[in-house]
């Protein structure tokens, strides 16, 4: 089967996109269930924005073997830290961390997202017919008018900054509460005044 | 911006440069500012520069991990 850098384009936009839906259940489990994510959980969300990061470089400058390297170092560190968590609590009577969704927790969840984000990465490299170049061209037209691409684009660069905006408020500028009980940035500006 | 709110933030910045010297900075919320950074050096056609601040993102996260799964557990067998 042959894969034109347009279709590739579509393809990386959705999966972008896909990338932003777990992001943004993250952030609903966080701000309307007020499950405040905890160390590890917030690694998890820094190891989808590196997914994101390699998607975002496919969009801009079309798709690229080194691109998908980023998203497998994305991937496989986001996984690491899914299955440290997982372990954790793997042992009977150790309890969990937040409140499950279908069954399984959510560094659960997360776990299997890095691991199709693997998998999806290892069949995308299959296909050559994507790669016009091995190089990055800068001066050449970013996203090729592709409105879906622009717009998932925006929307992770958005998520990623309001993650960077949210984490601060929770853990402050310094090591985050292992478990969060409130956002701690908040609370010491708030003694302090 | 009150007075009294730019004196706190001043003296978290103090306490965030002295933890700094602790060895306890970099935070997690710098990886997501660092990422941000990284994703608009790219929308600005600058792939390579990008590409170093994803490697100093890459390193300060594989920091955390160690330092979150080296911690002593709170679980009682």
């Amino acid at each position: 089967m042959i894969m034109t850098p347009h279709g590739s384009r579509t393809l990386n936009a959705i999966a972008l996109l896909v990338v932003c839906g777990v992001l943004i259940a993250a952030y609903i489990a966080q701000f309307v269930l007020g499950e405040l994510p905890c160390p590890l959980c917030l690694l998890q969300r820094v190891g989808l924005a590196m997914v994101g990061f390699g998607l975002c470089l496919n969009l801009l400058y079309g798709s690229k073997p080194h691109h998908y390297g980023i998203m497998l170092i994305g991937g496989l560190f986001g996984g690491s830290v899914s299955i440290r968590q997982i372990l954790l609590h793997i042992v009977p009577g150790t309890g969990a961390y937040g409140s499950p969704f279908l069954g399984l927790h959510y560094y659960t969840w997360a776990g299997i997202c890095f691991f199709l984000v693997i998998v999806g990465t290892a069949i995308m490299l299959l296909f050559e017919g994507q790669f016009t170049t091995l190089r990055d061209k800068p001066n050449d037209a970013k996203f090729k008018d592709h409105k879906l691409a622009v717009f998932a684009f925006c929307l992770m660069l958005a998520l990623t900054a309001g993650n960077a905006v949210s984490t601060l408020f929770e853990c402050g500028p310094t090591i985050c509460d292992d478990p969060p009980k409130d956002y701690k940035l908040l609370r010491e500006l708030n003694t302090d005044l | 911006m009150p007075v009294t709110t730019s004196f706190a933030l001043a003296a978290s910045e103090n306490a965030a440069f002295s933890l700094f010297f602790q060895g306890e900075i970099p935070m997690i919320a710098l990886l997501f500012a660092l990422l941000a950074i990284a994703t608009v050096l790219a929308w600005k056609e600058r792939p390579y520069m990008a590409y170093a601040v994803f490697a100093i993102t890459l390193a300060l996260s594989i920091y955390w991990l160690k330092f979150h799964s080296t911690t002593i557990l709170k679980v009682v067998l």
